[in-house]
């Protein structure tokens, strides 16, 4: 399949109306849980921000954040080759560009709902959605929306912040 | 030299400024968007790999973001004031960044050392601008000294942190060693006919030797007194 610009295009136009971390702390819907099994045998739910760092923070969660990395870049690699180096780094730019402040002022919203003001986790937050997001719209203007990536992004555009896959289980906010 | 009091409110009324003036303000911002450019993908964006888990990485994803953004806040200024885009762009301007990007950073020590002192650098460039004549150019200052702070602060808080065990404090002071008798040079020649026309017009107000004076006794402070790590000479 070759590299979609306009795919990337509606990812980034579609960042205003998404409710990033508006879901954190809540019960999943059954709908969510649903959606969740796809990405993990097994979800484990995150019930406060003041976990999210401890889980974020374990390295156990390197190998599958590792694995992800270079699956993004061999996604990007495909994209450049078909696309060239310019126009996917210009499409893909429009998500960081609108994307930031976005994302920081979604996760510093939802902290604040939460009692909490921390502007280290809001900005891990932030990264952490932008990286998703990223790739989630490389993803689907590279080989379409079943990839996991772009099941990933879209539990970020439901609200949700899958912090780590450890194992089987997939930690989520 | 003697200095001139002026204050140019707009880009628009930067066009009535004397030409000497015009210029000296383009360098300025062309060098600010060349610089955070160039930064963000010669440390930030490869700090990524080097990070030691999804927390961190994500922290220096976000960090490299607002670098680029700080890129885009001077490149735009740059575009309204004429000046052409591949002259703010590193890789289609002649214009070498600063010497300090010629470091090659190997790890995750070295990035966060980055972050204490090469941030603080910027600081205190940027504070510099803060009270700068050139109105929109004070105000892209006063928008990034924030994330500024947090990055300088990012770089202390990670360095504290790694300086717990033996080991992570002797690789940050080999880090600190590496890095810090190249980072005076980020202020500058003594002497230099460049600063000498931004402090003539007001766009600056610190000499090189100045600023360079201040960030040493701040690096000192942070190294020294924070750390408990030794502050290298200066090259």
């Amino acid at each position: 399949m070759p590299f979609d610009p306009a795919v990337v295009a509606a990812h980034a136009d579609a960042l205003h109306s998404q409710c990033w971390f508006d879901a954190a702390e809540r019960p999943f819907s059954v709908g969510e849980e649903f959606a969740l099994a796809e990405l993990a045998p097994t979800i484990a739910r995150v019930a406060q921000w003041g976990e999210a760092r401890r889980i974020a923070d374990d390295a156990r969660g390197n190998a599958a954040y590792d694995a992800d990395a270079h699956e993004a870049a061999l996604l990007k690699a495909r994209a450049q080759a078909v696309a060239g180096r310019d126009a996917v780094l210009e499409a893909l730019s429009a998500i960081v560009d609108r994307g930031s402040e976005i994302f920081f002022a979604a996760a510093e919203r939802a902290l604040a709902r939460a009692g909490l003001r921390d502007d280290e986790l809001s900005r891990v937050a932030a990264g952490a959605a932008a990286e998703a997001v990223y790739r989630a719209a490389l993803a689907d203007a590279v080989t379409g929306r079943e990839h996991r990536f772009v099941r990933v992004g879209a539990c970020f555009a439901a609200g949700r912040w899958p912090l780590a896959r450890i194992g089987t289980t997939l930690y989520v906010l | 030299m003697d200095t001139v009091s002026i204050e140019v409110n707009t880009v628009a009324e930067l066009a009535q400024a004397p030409a000497e003036y015009r210029d000296a303000a383009a360098k300025i911002v062309r060098s600010h968007a060349i610089n955070e450019l160039y930064g963000a993908q010669v440390f930030d964006e490869p700090a990524v790999a080097f990070a030691p888990t999804p927390y961190w990485k994500w922290l220096t994803c976000r960090v490299a973001m607002e670098e680029y953004g700080h890129h885009q806040r001077f490149f735009r200024l740059g575009q309204k004031m004429g000046i052409p885009e591949d002259a703010m762009v590193p890789g289609k301007t002649d214009k070498r960044p600063l010497s300090i990007f010629e470091f090659t950073m190997t790890s995750w020590e070295q990035f966060c050392v980055i972050k204490l002192l090469a941030d603080m650098a910027e600081i205190i460039q940027v504070e510099d601008l803060m009270a700068c004549s050139f109105r929109p150019l004070r105000d892209e200052a006063a928008k990034t000294m924030p994330e500024e702070k947090f990055h300088a602060g990012f770089g202390l808080r990670s360095c504290i942190e790694l300086c717990r065990t033996a080991a992570g404090k002797r690789d940050v002071q080999a880090a600190i060693d590496a890095l810090f008798p190249g980072m005076p040079a980020f202020f500058g020649q003594p002497h230099s006919k460049n600063n000498a026309l931004y402090r003539k017009w007001g766009l600056k107000r610190s000499t090189n030797e100045a600023m360079r004076a201040d960030y040493i006794e701040r690096a000192r402070v942070l190294v020294e007194d924070k750390l408990g790590l030794v502050l290298p000479a200066p090259a």
